[in-house]
């Protein structure tokens, strides 16, 4: 009885894996396929769309684009997620809470939502479609995660840590730079990569900041795919997986989420 | 600077190590510490006691300079270190989990508080090698806390605190994550320790036996309050009152009424429908409520003797109600007169039977080891 329960969650649960990874699959195989048009399965097999991408500028430039547009991203919206879960973590302060609930609105709300309000917020501003706003864009919709990612590990961390290091003769920043990073680092790792990510694919803020001369990969791809089907779809969206591959495999070396031990000492 | 520095050498000896003058501190409407008050002489092994939520902890913090204190000073070989923060009070402090940083070897745990004083790499290496062969640790260097025993973790963190030579070692319960044995093992190696490297140390315990046996000097506090302090031996033998009575070593505690002055120092009180002799040094009027105590090993039990003689005082009819062995001793649980159980030792010699349940007894023991305290 049990035996085929068993039988049964492993089929569902092969089921749901295949659900999700069978069109990534199909896309990487598709990029490799030597016709001028999608086709699965190819019919011949060739590397025409990768080493074809000179002959799509508008591609390699949204590519290096949304790269840099997700790097520094990255790099904002960890910083001021960090200090935003230090402080909403740590500290008991008027609007705290009204804080917690604001960082996590975007979380919540759809981001054609926070898209929009984003436009209207900056034409009010009269500012220059500018890489800036992309930037800003980006941060605003990634630093809820950082903040979620950093606040949970902090949560379980051991302040005596502190007080020890501070005793030891640590300055509040010493213990922190020394100490707390350290041991917090998996959590900022884990959002560092999130906001990554999210940024690289994010299509919704996009949208509605972008220019014709700044347009960032997902909106390339999205703008192409309306009027054509030519496999240089696939052979970029296989990139752009590549690229989301390699900065785990990253992340993995830098912290070892899978082996890295958290919190003081044993109990 | 000098100057004023070798000036001071000779009045720094008389100095207390660490002083509190008037300390108080409330957490909104609650009152952790009352108005503390206490000196440490240097070289000193300084317990506080007492139950959780006395206050000890707290105490403990605010010397360290965690928290900071309402009212009153905190004062460190006669300096104040109020607005100090912990960083420049160069006190070595050992936590109850002993925050060990995780991320670093042992080597790099105790090395960093030198780090953080600039010391140089080879002096480094040979102050941690000196502190981890002190532990006995040497050779662990490399290895992270979480392959070390909690007994091993206790003593990197000791290391990690005595490195640095510091003015005070703070010990906030440093042996109650440990088994029995280690933890009685580990108490005198701490006190052979502290007193070879004469570090004033401030130890804090709920556990009275370990305080008892490693003290110089024992601060009982309760509620926010030092209820008595001094001596293990003073505090065993002479309790201030109800508390320290019941909460330093076992006591037969009974309330009572003072009925009348006998002699000097000694007072006969009605205590629950016994009357009995009793010492104390307070100044009480007949009728005034008290407690009577009596250790378990100050009574004698005899059988009963058919037309015994004149009775000593203090003696009375009883009946076993059961006997513990516990090694060294027998614990008798004997009901008395008063219908109340009282606990009484005795060697267990070898030879002599134990009484058996529901045997009548005689128990006896001296007005000068029955003492009269406030019923507080």
């Amino acid at each position: 009885m049990s035996g085929q329960g068993r039988f049964v969650l492993g089929g569902v649960n092969a089921l749901i894996y295949l659900f999700l990874v069978a069109p990534i699959v199909v896309v990487v195989i598709v990029s490799f396929g030597g016709a001028a048009f999608l086709q699965f399965p190819p019919k011949q097999l060739s590397l025409r769309w990768y080493t074809g991408l000179g002959e799509y500028p508008d591609f390699l430039r949204a590519f290096w684009l949304s790269l840099v547009l997700a790097a520094a991203t990255s790099a904002v919206a960890t910083v001021i997620g960090t200090l935003g879960a230090f402080a909403i973590a740590r500290h008991r302060f008027p609007g705290r809470s009204f804080l917690s609930a604001m960082v996590m609105s975007p979380l919540v709300l759809p981001g054609l939502i926070t898209g929009i309000a984003l436009l209207q917020f900056f034409s009010l501003f009269r500012t220059e479609a500018s890489f800036w706003r992309l930037l800003i864009g980006h941060v605003v919709v990634t630093v809820p995660y950082v903040v979620r990612s950093v606040q949970a590990v902090l949560v379980g961390f051991d302040r005596s840590l502190e007080e020890a290091a501070r005793g030891l003769g640590a300055d509040p920043w010493t213990a922190t730079r020394l100490i707390t990073l350290p041991i917090i680092k998996p959590g900022l790792v884990a959002g560092a990569v999130f906001a990554f990510i999210l940024s690289f694919d994010n299509v919704v803020v996009s949208i509605f900041l972008t220019t014709p001369r700044l347009v960032p990969l997902p909106i390339q791809i999205y703008n192409y795919v309306e009027s054509s089907a030519k496999p240089i779809i696939a052979s970029i969206s296989t990139l752009q997986i590549a690229v989301i591959v390699i900065l785990l495999l990253v992340a993995e070396k830098l912290v070892g989420f899978s082996r890295y031990y958290l919190g003081g000492t044993e109990p | 600077m000098t100057d004023h520095v070798a000036a001071g050498t000779d009045s720094r000896k008389a100095l207390p190590a660490l002083e509190l003058v008037g300390v108080r501190k409330t957490y909104g409407e609650v009152a952790a510490l009352h108005e503390i008050s206490l000196s440490v002489a240097e070289g000193a092994l300084l317990f506080l006691l007492g139950p959780s939520g006395c206050g000890k902890t707290t105490t403990l913090r605010i010397v360290a300079g965690f928290i900071r204190q309402d009212a009153g000073q905190v004062r460190i070989r006669g300096e104040s270190v109020d607005g100090v923060p912990p960083e420049r009070r160069n006190l070595g402090m050992v936590f109850q989990n002993y925050a060990l940083f995780p991320h670093m070897t042992v080597f790099q745990n105790v090395a960093f508080g030198l780090r953080m004083r600039r010391i140089p790499a080879d002096a480094v290496r040979e102050r941690v090698r000196r502190a981890l062969d002190l532990v006995r640790l040497g050779g662990m260097e490399e290895r992270y806390p979480r392959a070390l025993s909690g007994g091993q973790q206790q003593r990197v963190a000791l290391a990690r605190a005595i490195v640095i030579e510091p003015k005070l070692l703070l010990l906030d319960e440093p042996l109650s994550n440990l088994d029995l044995k280690l933890r009685e093992e580990m108490r005198s190696e701490i006190r052979a320790l502290q007193k070879a490297l004469g570090i004033t140390t401030i130890f804090v315990t709920h556990d009275q036996e370990e305080a008892i046996t490693m003290a110089d000097e024992i601060v009982v506090m309760n509620q926010g309050r030092i209820i008595q302090s001094g001596a293990p031996t003073a505090l065993y033998d002479r309790p201030a009152n109800r508390f320290v009575a019941h909460f330093i070593g076992e006591s037969n505690l009974e309330s009572g009424k003072v009925q009348a002055a006998v002699g000097p120092a000694m007072w006969r009180v009605d205590a629950g429908g016994l009357s009995v002799l009793a010492t104390g040094a307070g100044r009480w009027q007949p009728g005034d409520a008290v407690a009577v105590a009596v250790r378990p090993e100050k009574i004698r039990l005899a059988p009963v003797t058919p037309g015994g003689g004149a009775e000593a005082p203090n003696t009375f009819a009883g009946v076993v109600e059961e006997c513990i062995f516990r090694g060294a001793l027998r614990r008798y649980r004997v009901r008395l007169r008063h219908g109340r159980v009282w606990s009484v030792d005795e060697p267990s010699t070898s030879g002599t039977p134990a009484l058996p349940a529901s045997a009548t007894v005689r128990v006896q023991w001296r007005p000068e080891d029955c003492l009269v305290v406030p019923d507080s």
